[in-house]
């Protein structure tokens, strides 16, 4: 199958190295601590974080840092054929696992001592990316519940299609049979807190997809940081009229 | 840089030999970054203390729920009585309520200053009173350390054997409205 | 939150005295709904789906249309199902397992009010207008719920969120290819470019009344329902017919008490019918303009 046309424009009519269209925003459930929604083209997720709270079990108490944790499901509409999906599958269990430690190297967990931070994720729509999308809307999620946090995680993916690396896959790419590799930075601080692929790739390759993977992470910090500065600006005048 | 600019986590504020970090922000290979999404301030520092450094904070715009710290007066509710102590649930911090629960802990020693040996739980306070208490410590892992040792800390509110509202007589004694009765308890001198 | 802490008793008794004078804690008399909102089409890989903010309770409900055999000995009807999830993101006690009991309890009450009895009458569609080839194919509607955030009155919010997201689906044409001969196996061609609607008009709303001390009141917050000693939940359709009842808490109601309450809930019903096709249309609109 031709994932890129003779004129250069992929499936949905991006070039190979265009981000889809991104979304957000902050606040959206007033129960939990924090929350958030992050939209990549088609993929939607929602991530809400409760905490920090006092540990609910007491055997798994952390003297000296606080306990993290993260699960991660999918809405039974999520995907394109309805799937009731049970919640100890291997999937969902390996990307709480994937998620609960990419945030937990962000957050500064010594300065909360003997308590626990919740991330639950929740996955509205899937059209591949899932798991950048779902870090992406957690940092943000973690971000408006006040967390301190060491750097703004940001999260994207690339493949590997008819010789072109190609960023930010959708559905019907990530199914193609390239590799598929997804890296999550710590934007100001340089440094790579999650890299995953799946394939067989030549070294060469490997080292093209993976420097695409990242400038598009820097791309999505950007807009992790504007969002995050925008909502602030709005909390700070809706408290306070702006004095003429 | 200037202050009253908004900082998102990970940016960094200044030199670690410069600034001293405040709340929100970390210092690491002496440098000071933001650790959460707010406004920068700096508070210079005061005139007699040795360390002249100012402080740069980063504060937030959403308020977080309140959590004991030591040193925080805290009113609490006695919930179960022990020999030798009290155990409370954290109501509120200060002024502010909780958004979760605490546990909070009244030993024997710490119920007032004077006699402490001699303190016998039971006329201190009963179970269902309401108490304004000091943090001593964060305790152990179950519960924080309170402490009713001064003559403004102590049972504030208290309902009788008849269900009423009791009224204080004295820093030892609370008297019931309707049957004229009077119970022990370790009453707050509330002015 | 009040799971986490509980309420006081002061609290405790200015909600019920509250009721007790038609005026509720935001302002409400003990018959109004809270204002609610709904948007439709969230879901583009779903027929149909809307989202549901009523107050603090955010609910999702997404329509998936499948071609399937019709159900054993009724070859004239299609078939639906009916499912509720709720999400850990509506409170942590939901998470692994913990929200199944509540997501069973919902998905029963609903089933019980809109699939009808074993012969397919009364169900809150006309199950005969699913069928594409009368004995070999028809149409699955499943129905799922996502419960995102919890502020009370969820079986209410969900009705409604599922009415809307059927209002907003539109099924595939199927034209048949072969197979007409009974006993050939049907095969079929979706054409993606037409839809045809579901007609919703037999669709009930459910009405919750919750009982606090002597009165009952109509969409109760959490606060409110933490309070209460029964609650009856009545499914009320269009033409004010009754299609599914059920009762939750210990206490006992006195016959006449519950038929005074199935009577407010049929008077509720009409008003609130009317508001949401009203909010339907403009969710539609809104969608269409964009």
């Amino acid at each position: 199958m031709d994932f890129i046309s003779p004129e250069g424009l992929r499936l949905d009519g991006r070039r190979p190295f265009e981000l889809r269209q991104l979304h957000a925003e902050i606040g959206v459930l007033d129960n939990a601590d924090g929350s958030a929604t992050f939209e990549m083209g088609n993929t939607k997720v929602i991530a809400v974080v409760y905490g920090p709270r006092e540990v609910q079990n007491r055997s798994q108490q952390q003297l000296d840092h606080a306990l993290v944790r993260c699960e991660y499901s999918m809405a039974t509409f999520s995907t394109g054929d309805r799937r009731r999906r049970g919640k100890g599958d291997r999937r969902g269990t390996e990307l709480s696992l994937v998620i609960r430690q990419t945030m937990e190297a962000a957050i500064l967990t010594n300065l909360l001592p003997r308590s626990q931070i919740d991330i639950f994720v929740q996955v509205l729509q899937a059209d591949g990316g899932t798991r950048a999308c779902c870090i992406n809307a957690a940092a943000l999620a973690l971000a408006d519940a006040g967390i301190p946090m060491r750097d703004l995680v940001a999260s994207c993916s690339a493949g590997y299609l008819n010789s072109t690396p190609l960023l930010d896959l959708n559905y019907l790419e990530d199914s193609g049979g390239g590799p598929d590799l997804t890296v999550a930075l710590f934007s100001k601080l340089d440094k790579v807190t999650l890299l995953q692929m799946d394939a067989k790739v030549p070294l060469d390759v490997f080292e093209k997809v993976m420097n695409l993977a990242s400038e598009g992470a820097k791309a999505v910090t950007q807009f992790l940081r504007e969002i995050l500065m925008e909502n602030t600006k709005k909390l700070a005048f809706a408290k306070e009229p702006l004095k003429v | 840089m200037s202050a009253n600019e908004y900082r998102t986590p990970g940016e960094v504020l200044g030199w670690a030999s410069e600034y001293v970090a405040g709340p929100g922000t970390y210092v690491w290979h002496e440098k000071v970054y933001a650790s959460v999404v707010g406004l920068l301030r700096l508070t210079p520092a005061a005139t007699d203390v040795e360390d002249q450094r100012p402080t740069i904070e980063v504060t937030r715009e959403k308020e977080r729920g309140a959590v004991p710290e030591p040193g925080t007066v805290v009113t609490a509710k006695i919930t179960k009585l022990f020999p030798r102590q009290a155990a409370a649930s954290i109501v509120c911090v200060g002024p502010r309520a909780v958004r979760d629960k605490f546990t909070g802990i009244i030993r024997q020693q710490d119920v007032r200053a004077t006699e402490i040996d001699k303190v016998d739980m039971h006329t201190s306070f009963r179970p269902g009173d309401i108490v304004r208490a000091e943090v001593i410590s964060l305790g152990d892992s179950r519960a924080y350390y309170l402490s009713t040792a001064k003559n403004e800390l102590g049972v504030v509110s208290a309902t009788s054997d008849a269900g009423a509202a009791m009224v204080p007589v004295s820093w030892q004694e609370m008297q019931c409205p309707i049957t004229g009765q009077r119970e022990p308890r370790k009453v707050a001198k509330v002015i | 939150m009040v799971v986490g802490l509980g309420l006081s008793s002061a609290e405790k008794s200015y909600i019920a005295g509250g009721i007790a004078v038609d005026l509720r804690g935001d302002g409400r008399g003990r018959h109004h709904f809270r204002d609610f909102s709904i948007d439709t089409s969230i879901i583009p890989q779903a027929n149909g789906s809307a989202r549901l903010r009523l107050g603090g309770t955010d609910v999702i409900a997404s329509v998936k249309a499948e071609l399937c055999a019709p159900p054993p000995g009724r070859p004239h009807h299609g078939k639906l199902e009916i499912n509720v999830e709720c999400s850990p993101t509506a409170a942590p006690e939901f998470e692994g397992r913990g929200g199944e009991e509540l997501s069973m309890d919902l998905s029963r009450a609903l089933q019980r009010s809109f699939l009808g009895g074993a012969s397919g009458a009364g169900a809150a569609i006309d199950l005969a207008s699913l069928v594409v080839l009368e004995g070999k194919l028809c149409w699955m509607l499943y129905f799922d719920g996502l419960v995102l955030s919890s502020d009370g009155n969820l079986l209410d919010a969900l009705s409604i969120a599922m009415k809307a997201a059927l209002s907003n689906c539109g099924l595939p044409k199927v034209e048949i290819t072969s197979g007409t001969n009974p006993e050939d196996d049907a095969d079929f061609e979706l054409n993606e470019e037409e839809f045809t609607p579901v007609d919703t008009s037999r669709f009930p709303v459910i009405v919750t009344l919750t009982k606090v001390g002597k009165h009952y009141i109509v969409d109760a917050t959490a606060e409110e329902e933490s309070q209460m000693t029964a609650a009856v939940s009545v499914a009320v359709n269009k033409k004010g017919s009754i299609c599914g009842l059920t009762k939750r808490g210990g206490t006992g109601l006195d016959p006449s008490v519950l038929l005074d309450m199935i009577s407010v809930a049929k008077r509720v019903s009409q008003t609130l019918i009317t508001s949401i096709d009203a909010e339907i249309s403009a969710a539609e609109s809104r969608h269409d303009d964009q």
